[in-house]
C-alpha cells in the first residue's frame, strides 16, 4: 500500500461480492462508509474457476440449497449461474452506490477468489467484505491467509452477515501504542466524515494511566469535531473488555490484524455472536514497527 | 238543562252568564311569593297513577308510553317521578368491552359492580405500560441472552455435527464437500487437492467406481442431513418460544396474578385475566420488535403513529362502556336524538394510512346500554322519525338484550369488515313519551307495540275549576314565577291568569293543564311588568301579554274584517233578508284563532225533495258538514211533509267561501236560512247564528263559541254598535262562555245580546220575530207561524207537483 495519501483519504472502496446475501449484506454497509468518505464503490467479482472445473466432471451432482435436491452439475449451467449471480451483484452493487450517491464501477473476474481480490486491493484504499459464517463445505473465497496479506495492504472492513450496517458509533481499542494510535486516525478520518460518536476503549493498568492515555488521544483527536467518550478496562481483564463492548451494542470495533482476535478468545467469540462490524488495520502496525 | 232554562229562548243571557271570573277575594296570600312551591302535577291523577303502576311493575312489556298533548308536563313529571324513585334503587353494573384472545372479531361483554370497571381499566393501563418496560428488560438480561445463546448453539452444533460427521466421513473416503452458489457438490480428493476430471479418468476402475460410490452415498447421507436442518431449526425455536414464554411470564406474571386476586370475586374477570397472561407470553415478540410501522424503511418517510397505540397493545385494553363511578341509584337516561346508532350503540372505525380499521375499544355504547338496570325516556314521534330506531328498540325489547349492529352491516351496505360484540342482558324501563295520536297509530298498526307497551299513561290537557284547583293553580304560578326568576304575581294577576287559562279550555268549568302555555303567560306577563317597571305582576300586565300575544297573531283576522267593513265581503249587520242568514265560522292558526262571520243564503223551488249543499256539489264540503246538511232534508220531511211528498228543491250556499267548509256548527243556521225562504219570512241581519242541528230539530253544542261570537262582535263593533246586535248559540254552549272583557262589558251596556236556544223552533222567533208555532189539535201549525207558513209552502209545492206529474186528459189537448 502506498501510505501516506491512502491512509489519510479512503477514495476507493473495493466490495468483494459473491451474491451471496452475507455479501449483498455487507455492500449496504460498505455503500454507507462510502456515502460519509464521498468514496468510489468498486465491486469486484469472481468466478471461481474451481467451481468450473468441477462441474466439468462427468458424474459431478450438486445438492441444492435449502430443499436438499441433488441436481447433474454441467459446466455450461455453473457458467450461466455464475453469470447471473455475477449480474445480481452488479445490479445490487448500482442500487446500493445511486442510493448512497456515489460512484461506482464494478467488474468480473475469472479465477481463484483469492488472487483476484488481492490482485484487486492495489487499486483500492479500503476492502469490505463480509464476514464469513457457518458453511457447508469448503471456502475457495479467502482464507484465512489471503486475510493476513489483505489486511498488511490496505484496512479490511469485515461486516456480519446479517444486521451489517454501519451505525457511525465508532470503537477504537487504544492502548497507546504507535499502533494504536494509526488506527485513531483512521478512526478519526471515519468520524470526520460523519461526525460519528468515538468510543475509545483504553487498556490500562491503573488510572493514571488511564488518564495520561485519554491526555494522549484528545490531543490526537484535537478538531476532528467527532463525539468522544472513554471507557478503560484493565488489558489483563478481557471479560472488562466484553463487557464494555456489549454496553455499546453495535458499531464499528478497530481492531489491529485478525491475530490480535487470536489472543482474545472471548472478544472473538463475543464478536461472532455480535451484529459488530471489525476494521482491521493490521498492516500499518507491522510497518510502524 | 233546568238551571239554564230561564236564559234560554228570547231573553238574552245575563251578563254573569258570559263569563266565570275568578274572585281575588278568596285568596288570602298578597302574592305568590307567599305560596309554597308545588312541583307535583296538578289534574293528571289519572296519569300519575298509570305512571306509578307502570314503574312498580317488574314484568316483560310493561314499558309505559305517556300520550297527551304537547307541554302538559309529561316529560317533566315522569323525570321527576323517575329521579326519586331510582336514587332508592339499587346502581346497576358497570358494562365493560375486552378482546376476546380466541375470536377477536365477537369482543366479550365484562359486567362489573359500580365503580370498579374505570378501575380495571385504570389497572390495565399501568399494567400494559409496566409491561412494555419490564418485558424487554427481561429479555435484556445477561440470563435470558445466554439461554438464547445456548439454544441457538444448540442448533447450530446440531447441524454442524450433522455436517461435521459427514464431512468428516467424506473426508476418510476422498470427497470433499464444495460450495457452490446454489448448493453443496461432492468431489473426489486427493492430498488436499480436488480431482480435475481428467485426473479422475485416469484413476483405475477400482478407484474409480469406489469413488463414484462415496460420493453417491455421501450425497444420500448429505441430503438425509440437509433434510434434518429445518427440523432442528424448528424444535430450536421451540425451545426458543418456551424460554420466552417462561421470561415473560417471570416478568409480569406476578403482576397480573395481583390483579387477578383482586376479581376474584368475578370469575368473567379472572378468566380474561388468565386469557391476557397466556395471549401475552404467546406473543411477547410484540413487545421485543421495534414499533416501527413496516412501511417506514420502504417508503422512506415516518407514517403517522396508530391513532391509539400499537395494535398489540390495545388488545389488552379495557373498554369502559357504561360507567356508574360515583352515583347512587339506578341510571335515568333522556336520549334527545333517539337514532338506531344512539340507542344500541355503535362500532367506530378509525382511518389510519387510508384504510378505515376498527377494534372493541371502538366500541361506543348507546342508550339502552346507559339506561340498563333503570329507566329510559324516548320521545315517541322523535324515535320514529329514525329509520330502523323503533324496530331496533323492540327487538332489544324483545330479546331482553342490546346487541351492537352495524346499519351498513345490517343493510349489506359495506363490506368493511366488522366486529360483532357479545350481547349485553337487557334490563330496562323504556318511557315512551308523545302525542295520542302516536299512541292509537301504534295501537292500530304495530301489534307488537301493545305487547311492549303496556301501560299508557294518558294526560288531560283540562281539570275541573273549582276553589281547590284555583287554589293549587296559585302554587303553582307561584313556582314557575320562582323557579324561573319571574316577579311574583299579585291576587288579580293569579286571578286573571286563572280565567285566561280557562278561556284556553273553552269551558268556563275547566281550566287548561298544560304547563308550557301556562309559563309562556307567565314570562309574558312578566315581561309587560318589568316594562312598566313593576315589582308584582299585576292583572293588568297580564291582560297586556294576553292582548299583545293576540296582536301579535291576529293579522289574517284584521284583513278579513277590513275587508267585510269595506263592504269586498258581504256580511250584513242591520236589516232583514229572506233566505239569509249570519253564519260563524272559526279560523285555527295554530296559535291564534277567531271567528269569522259568513252569509249563508237559502234558495227553494219545487222540486223532488232534495237540499242541495252547493259547497258539497263543488266539493268544497267536508263529511261532517254535509252531514249536517243531509239532515236538514231529514228534519224537514218529517216535521212539514209526513203524509205528502216532500216537493222542494233547495239550495244551500256559504258566500263568497272559496275553501274547504268542515263542521256541522253552521247547519243550524242553513236551517234557519231554509225556514226563511220556505215562510218567505226574512230574517234580523243583526244577527248570527251557530249550532248544529239534528233530524228533532234541537240545537246542539259546537266548539269555539267564544272565538265565534268575538268574531261577529268584532265586526259590529267595527261598523258601530247599534244595540240589536247579537249571537244565537246553543244553550249547551253557555258553560263554555269565557268571553273578552269587551263583549261582556257591551252586553251589559245592552250593545250586544247572547241568545243561547235549545230547538230550532226558538231560534227563527228571535231570528224573525214571529213565532214558531207548534202544532194544534187539529194537527197543524197556527196560521201565520213560521211553521205554519212553511207547511203551507210545502204543501203548496207538494200540490204543484202533484199536478204536474198527472197526465193531461185527452179532451184537453184538443
Amino acid at each position: 500500500m502506498s501510505k501516506g495519501e491512502r491512509n489519510s483519504v479512503i477514495r476507493r472502496i473495493l466490495v468483494a461480492l459473491d451474491a451471496s446475501p452475507d455479501s449483498l449484506a455487507a455492500l449496504e454497509a460498505a455503500a454507507e462508509v462510502a456515502a460519509r468518505m464521498q468514496a468510489e464503490l468498486a465491486g469486484l467479482f469472481v468466478e471461481d474457476v474451481e467451481l468450473l472445473r468441477l462441474a466439468e466432471s462427468p458424474h459431478a451432482r450438486e445438492i441444492l440449497l435449502p430443499s436438499a435436491t441433488i441436481v447433474p452439475l454441467e459446466r455450461e449451467g455453473m457458467e450461466s449461474k455464475l453469470r447471473a449471480h455475477s449480474e445480481g451483484a452488479r445490479s445490487a452493487l448500482a442500487t446500493a452506490a445511486e442510493r448512497a450517491r456515489v460512484p461506482w464501477s464494478f467488474r468480473t473476474a475469472r479465477g481463484h477468489v483469492a488472487s483476484e481480490i488481492l490482485a484487486a486491493v492495489a487499486e483500492a484504499d479500503l476492502l469490505a467484505m463480509a464476514t464469513i459464517g457457518c458453511s457447508l463445505g469448503r471456502h475457495f473465497r479467502f482464507g484465512s491467509a489471503a486475510l493476513d496479506r489483505a489486511e498488511n495492504a490496505l484496512p479490511v472492513l469485515l461486516l456480519p452477515a446479517r444486521g451489517a450496517r454501519f451505525k457511525g458509533n465508532l470503537l477504537v481499542l487504544y492502548d497507546g501504542s504507535p499502533a494504536a494510535k494509526r488506527r485513531i486516525s483512521i478512526a478519526a478520518e471515519l468520524a470526520g466524515a460523519g461526525a460519528n460518536r468515538i468510543t475509545v476503549l483504553i487498556a490500562a493498568a491503573d488510572e493514571k494511566n488511564a488518564e495520561r492515555m485519554q491526555q494522549e488521544f484528545e490531543a490526537l483527536l484535537a478538531g476532528s469535531g467527532a463525539e468522544v467518550c472513554y471507557r478503560s478496562f484493565d488489558p489483563k481483564d478481557e471479560a472488562a473488555l466484553v463487557r464494555a463492548l456489549k454496553a455499546e451494542r453495535e458499531g464499528v470495533l478497530v481492531l489491529p490484524g485478525r491475530k490480535a482476535l487470536e489472543a482474545l478468545p472471548d472478544l472473538e467469540s463475543y464478536l461472532d455472536e455480535s451484529e459488530m462490524s471489525l476494521l482491521l488495520c493490521g498492516g500499518s502496525e507491522a510497518e510502524e514497527e | 238543562m233546568a238551571a239554564i232554562d230561564t236564559t234560554v229562548g228570547r231573553i238574552p243571557l245575563a251578563p254573569e252568564a258570559l263569563y266565570k271570573p275568578c274572585d281575588p277575594g278568596k285568596f288570602k296570600f298578597e302574592t305568590t311569593a307567599e305560596l309554597p312551591d308545588l312541583t307535583e302535577l296538578i289534574g293528571q291523577e289519572r296519569a300519575l297513577e298509570a305512571i306509578r303502576f307502570g314503574v312498580g311493575i317488574h314484568r316483560p312489556g310493561f314499558n309505559l308510553f305517556l300520550l297527551g298533548p304537547g307541554g302538559t308536563g309529561k316529560f317533566g313529571a315522569m323525570r321527576e317521578f323517575l329521579v326519586k324513585r331510582a336514587a332508592t334503587e339499587p346502581t346497576p353494573d358497570e358494562l365493560c368491552y375486552v378482546n376476546d384472545f380466541e375470536n377477536a372479531k365477537v369482543p366479550l361483554a365484562l359486567r362489573l359492580p359500580p365503580g370498579r370497571g374505570i378501575l380495571l381499566r385504570d389497572e390495565m393501563d399501568r399494567l400494559l405500560e409496566h409491561m412494555q418496560s419490564a418485558i424487554p428488560s427481561a429479555f435484556e438480561s445477561d440470563t435470558y441472552t445466554a439461554r438464547k445463546r445456548v439454544i441457538e448453539q444448540e442448533v447450530k452444533e446440531r447441524q454442524q455435527k450433522a455436517l461435521d460427521e459427514i464431512r468428516k466421513e467424506a473426508d476418510e473416503k476422498g470427497i470433499a464437500l464444495v460450495q457452490t452458489p446454489t448448493g453443496v457438490v461432492l468431489a473426489p480428493v486427493r492430498n488436499g487437492e480436488i480431482l480435475t476430471p481428467e485426473e479422475f479418468e485416469k484413476l483405475g476402475e477400482t478407484e474409480h467406481k469406489q469413488a463414484e460410490a462415496s460420493i453417491v452415498e455421501m450425497q444420500d447421507k448429505l441430503q438425509a442431513a440437509l433434510r434434518q436442518m429445518p427440523k432442528f431449526e424448528q424444535e430450536g425455536r421451540e425451545k426458543l418460544r418456551e424460554l420466552n414464554r417462561e421470561v415473560a411470564i417471570f416478568a409480569v406474571g406476578h403482576l397480573i396474578d395481583e390483579l387477578r386476586k383482586k376479581y376474584l370475586d368475578l370469575p368473567e374477570v379472572a378468566a380474561f385475566l388468565h386469557d391476557v397472561q397466556v395471549d401475552i407470553s404467546e406473543n411477547v415478540d410484540e413487545f421485543l420488535a421495534p414499533q416501527e410501522h413496516p412501511l417506514a424503511s420502504l417508503l422512506g418517510v415516518t407514517p403517522p403513529s396508530e391513532p391509539k397505540g400499537p395494535a398489540f397493545l390495545r388488545r389488552y385494553r379495557v373498554n369502559v362502556l357504561v360507567d356508574h363511578s360515583g352515583k347512587e341509584g339506578a341510571p335515568v337516561i333522556l336520549e334527545e336524538h333517539p337514532t338506531y346508532q344512539n340507542l344500541v350503540g355503535q362500532v367506530e372505525y378509525m382511518s389510519h394510512l387510508g384504510a378505515l380499521s376498527t377494534d372493541f375499544t371502538l366500541i361506543r355504547p348507546g342508550a339502552l346500554h346507559r339506561a340498563n338496570g333503570g329507566y329510559l325516556l324516548l320521545d315517541a314521534h322523535k324515535l320514529l322519525m329514525q329509520p330502523y330506531a323503533w324496530e331496533a328498540l323492540k327487538r332489544c325489547l324483545q330479546t331482553s338484550q342490546v346487541r351492537i349492529e352495524s346499519l351498513g352491516q345490517m343493510l349489506s351496505l359495506v363490506s368493511t369488515v366488522s366486529l360483532e360484540p357479545q350481547p349485553v342482558a337487557l334490563v330496562v324501563k323504556v318511557v315512551l313519551i308523545g302525542e295520542r295520536y302516536l299512541y292509537y297509530l301504534l295501537c292500530s298498526l304495530d301489534p307488537e307495540f301493545s305487547e311492549l307497551f303496556k301501560v299508557a299513561a294518558d294526560f288531560e290537557e283540562q281539570m275541573e275549576r273549582n276553589a281547590e284547583s284555583d287554589f293549587l293553580y296559585a302554587r303553582r304560578i307561584g313556582t314557575v314565577a320562582r323557579h324561573e326568576n319571574l316577579l311574583p304575581f299579585d291576587r288579580g294577576a293569579v286571578c286573571r291568569v286563572i280565567e285566561q287559562c280557562s278561556r284556553m279550555t273553552g269551558d268556563s268549568q275547566k281550566v287548561q293543564t298544560r304547563r308550557r302555555a301556562l309559563a309562556d303567560l307567565l314570562r309574558e306577563a312578566d315581561y309587560q311588568a318589568r316594562e312598566a317597571s313593576r315589582s308584582v305582576v299585576s292583572a293588568e300586565d297580564v291582560q297586556r301579554a294576553i292582548d299583545a300575544q293576540i296582536r301579535r297573531a291576529d293579522r289574517i283576522r284584521n284583513r278579513l274584517q277590513e275587508e267585510m267593513v269595506r263592504g269586498t265581503i258581504l256580511i250584513d249587520t242591520q236589516g232583514e233578508r229572506t233566505g239569509q242568514v249570519n253564519g260563524i265560522s272559526v279560523i285555527d292558526l295554530g296559535q291564534f284563532a277567531f271567528g269569522h262571520p259568513s252569509r249563508i243564503t237559502a234558495r227553494v223551488r219545487l222540486g223532488k225533495g232534495e237540499v242541495i249543499d252547493i259547497e258539497r256539489e263543488v266539493e268544497l264540503s267536508g263529511p261532517i258538514h254535509s252531514k249536517g246538511v243531509l239532515i236538514l232534508s231529514g228534519f224537514l220531511g218529517a216535521r212539514y211533509a209526513a203524509d205528502h211528498p216532500l216537493s222542494l228543491s233547495a239550495s244551500l250556499v256559504f258566500e263568497q267561501s272559496y275553501s274547504a267548509v268542515e263542521g256541522d256548527s253552521a247547519s243550524s243556521a242553513e236551517l234557519y236560512a231554509l225556514l226563511s225562504a220556505l215562510s218567505e219570512l226574512p230574517i234580523r241581519q243583526s244577527l248570527a247564528v251557530t249550532g248544529s242541528v239534528n233530524q228533532l230539530g234541537q240545537i246542539q253544542a259546537i266548539g269555539g263559541v267564544n272565538e265565534k261570537i268575538e268574531g261577529f262582535f268584532d265586526l259590529c263593533r267595527a261598523r258601530g254598535l247599534a244595540g240589536g246586535q247579537g249571537v244565537v248559540i246553543p244553550a249547551a254552549n253557555v258553560r263554555h262562555l269565557m268571553l273578552r272583557r269587551d263583549v261582556v262589558n257591551a252586553v251589559r251596556d245592552g250593545k250586544f245580546q247572547i241568545h243561547a236556544v235549545e230547538t230550532i223552533d226558538q231560534g227563527i222567533e228571535i231570528l224573525t220575530g214571529v213565532p214558531a208555532g207548534e202544532r194544534e189539535r187539529d194537527g197543524k201549525f197556527p196560521e201565520g207561524s213560521v211553521n205554519g207558513r212553511v207547511e203551507a209552502r210545502l204543501i203548496d209545492f207538494a200540490k204543484k207537483r202533484m199536478a204536474a206529474s198527472q197526465p193531461s186528459k185527452p179532451g184537453n189537448e184538443a
